[in-house]
């Protein structure tokens, strides 16, 4: 969830609570205040009525002046007397043919020295929809706040965050390879313009230490060519002396395999950081059949003498454009870790479908296949691997933003390119 | 035949010329850019190795110097820097041969073999040992003129062995020769196996002595004797 989203969800669901939370204690309260507006109306006109009562001289003319007011009722006791009371009551309304509510006083008035029982009411119905009136429109102003606030929230957090986001964009775009400085600006906000330097500077120390790491490689793989010269030199010239017995021939022969190891892991890490160092950076067209073809016909001679059969299989034709020489190393290491890691009679496949360059070969699953592309990771105990060779393969993948994949299915190791 | 070794490193140079001694070659070192210097000005070499990084100078330069005098030596450039633009920057100015290190002595010797020959028109492009004759050039073969049937690689082979004649060659200094170019595709060079068995064959079935000798543990010799 982005956090924008997570504080405009908050904000909602603060405010439906307050919504139905504080509707119906509004409703509650304007209800209590009409009431008691209603209860003090009809006190008043009980004293009116009283007052007004003290004119009339009959019973006659009380009750044709009771019988004007629908609202009031005036019935003689007969010397009993009603204390004040009030209470609600529905009842027919003729005029409107309806029942309605009414808050009703039922009290005592003495008029000519007699008690008479008094009932006033007030009619609630006008007071109810004012209540409705009066909450509805509490309730679409507190929702268009509502909705105002949630806009006007996420439009300035978008303002604010802009920086942010700006910072993360380019964060994901960054490779240490390709662009060594983070230029991520400045920025209003002093949280983000810290963030932003903190993480130029830990860009800028991320770029030295590869700087420095690939130097490194480049540097002790050269240096390294010379005394593995003169070792294998000598060697060679130790190999010549006469009458070797056959312990000393061994131990001559382990040492020049050892020395062709070591040469050649030197020779794979200084083309790791010649393609580090982006060396190989002319592309040009390149028919992937074509090479492909190449390739196998390269490789026929090894995949003989272990009794391995390279089929392929073309659907269309596929032109990239790609450094040759990278595009070489790259199909090459694959093939060539195909028919290192098969079995004797194994078969080899090589598919070209659409833009998908795909090599399989059939063999006992890997412990972990996770690591399969990192540096050093030997799938098997065979002496004369590197263990780089699918690093290599990662690398110029990774450098000329192709994907590359491995997949273990039906007993095949596959590997496959997308260009 | 003199050979000028041009090698900062003195250990190599040392293994070089013992290696190259063998063959009745006069080698003569040189570990650093100014004796080199010297030295291609006094005298007249058939080949000369050259190093590019010395001490006191860059050995293209050497090369340089070399091909403005009008000098006639071949050239084979010893590098430990096996960077194409060297190669490439060498073989312009004039180098006939690029051999990145490490190099096998027996690879080494085989490519001065092969450059002394080319520079010299008087024929000597017929190899010949007892009654089997190689025609360097036509790439052919033959057993008292009768013709080997042997493949492009094991005419290689046969050429490569003969070029360090008398010596123990391991099975990775002919697996890389094999392979040329593509040497750094393949880890290991099983297949030299088959090669010499198939060319053994070959070789006697023709009439040929048994030249080729495996090495316990080592590799093969091609044995001839003196």
């Amino acid at each position: 969830m982005r956090l924008l989203n997570r504080t405009t969800f908050n904000y909602l669901l603060y405010s439906i609570l307050v919504l139905f939370v504080v509707t119906p204690i509004f409703y509650f309260v304007i209800d209590q205040l009409i009431t008691k507006d209603v209860e003090e109306t009809l006190f008043l006109q009980k004293k009116e009525i009283q007052y007004r009562l003290q004119k009339i001289k009959s019973d006659g003319d009380l009750l044709i002046w009771a019988d004007l007011d629908g609202e009031v009722k005036i019935e003689p006791t007969n010397g009993k007397h009603y204390p004040d009371s009030i209470f609600n009551l529905t009842q027919y309304d003729s005029l409107s043919n309806e029942v309605e509510p009414y808050r009703v006083l039922s009290t005592t008035v003495i008029a000519g020295g007699k008690f008479y029982h008094l009932t006033a009411r007030v009619s609630l119905v006008e007071s109810e929809d004012l209540i409705k009136a009066i909450v509805i429109a509490q309730a679409v102003v507190l929702v268009f706040l509502l909705v105002g606030l949630l806009l006007i929230n996420s439009l300035v957090s978008k303002r604010i965050w802009k920086p942010f986001y700006d910072t993360l964009q380019k964060l994901e775009n960054f490779e240490v390879e390709k662009t060594p400085f983070l230029k991520l600006g400045t920025s209003s906000i002093i949280e983000f313009g810290d963030l932003n330097k903190a993480i130029e500077k830990l860009a800028e120390r991320n770029y030295k230490s590869y700087l420095s790491q690939k130097e490194f490689t480049e540097n002790a793989a050269h240096e390294m060519q010379t005394p593995l010269a003169v070792f294998q030199s000598k060697l060679e010239l130790l190999m010549q002396t006469k009458n070797l017995s056959e312990e000393q021939a061994e131990l001559i022969g382990s040492l020049t395999e050892a020395t062709m190891r070591l040469s050649r892991l030197n020779k794979a890490l200084l083309l790791i950081s010649k393609i580090e160092n982006n060396q190989y950076s002319e592309n040009e067209r390149v028919n992937v059949i074509e090479l492909t073809n190449k390739l196998v016909s390269t490789f026929e001679k090894v995949a003989l003498t272990n009794n391995i059969l390279i089929k392929t299989s073309f659907v269309n034709d596929l032109s990239i454009f790609f450094n040759p020489a990278l595009i070489d190393i790259l199909l090459s290491n694959l093939l060539s870790n195909a028919i290192k890691h098969n079995s004797t009679n194994g078969v080899i496949e090589i598919n070209i479908f659409n833009r998908q360059w795909k090599i399989s070969n059939a063999g006992n699953p890997l412990i972990s296949s996770d690591k399969i592309f990192e540096r050093f990771q030997k799938g098997t105990t065979n002496q004369t691997s590197t263990g780089l060779g699918l690093a290599i393969a990662k690398k110029i993948c990774d450098m000329n933003g192709v994907t590359i994949q491995y997949e273990y299915q039906n007993n095949c190791h596959i590997f496959s390119i997308n260009f | 035949m003199r050979v000028l070794i041009i090698e900062d490193e003195q250990q190599l140079a040392e293994s070089i010329v013992h290696y190259l001694k063998a063959e009745s070659y006069l080698c003569e070192t040189a570990l650093d850019f100014e004796s080199a210097l010297e030295k291609i000005s006094l005298y007249k070499y058939d080949c000369i190795l050259l190093d590019i990084t010395l001490p006191g100078g860059n050995g293209l330069n050497l090369l340089k110097e070399l091909k403005k005098n009008n000098k006639t030596e071949g050239v084979i450039i010893i590098s430990a820097k096996n960077s194409v633009d060297d190669k490439i920057a060498g073989l312009e100015i004039g180098a006939d041969d690029y051999l990145p290190k490490p190099f096998h002595l027996a690879e080494l010797s085989a490519r001065i073999k092969a450059l002394i020959r080319r520079n010299k028109f008087d024929g000597s492009n017929l190899i010949v040992i007892d009654n089997l004759k190689l025609d360097v050039l036509g790439k052919a073969a033959t057993i008292c003129e009768y013709k080997l049937d042997l493949t492009k690689s094991e005419f290689e082979l046969l050429l490569f062995l003969i070029s360090n004649k008398n010596k123990v060659i391991s099975k990775d200094a002919i697996g890389e020769h094999l392979s040329g170019d593509d040497a750094d595709r393949f880890d290991s060079y099983d297949f030299v196996y088959s090669h010499i068995k198939n060319l053994k064959r070959k070789v006697t079935e023709a009439g040929g002595a048994d030249y080729i000798k495996t090495v316990y543990g080592l590799g093969y010799k091609f044995e001839v004797s003196k």
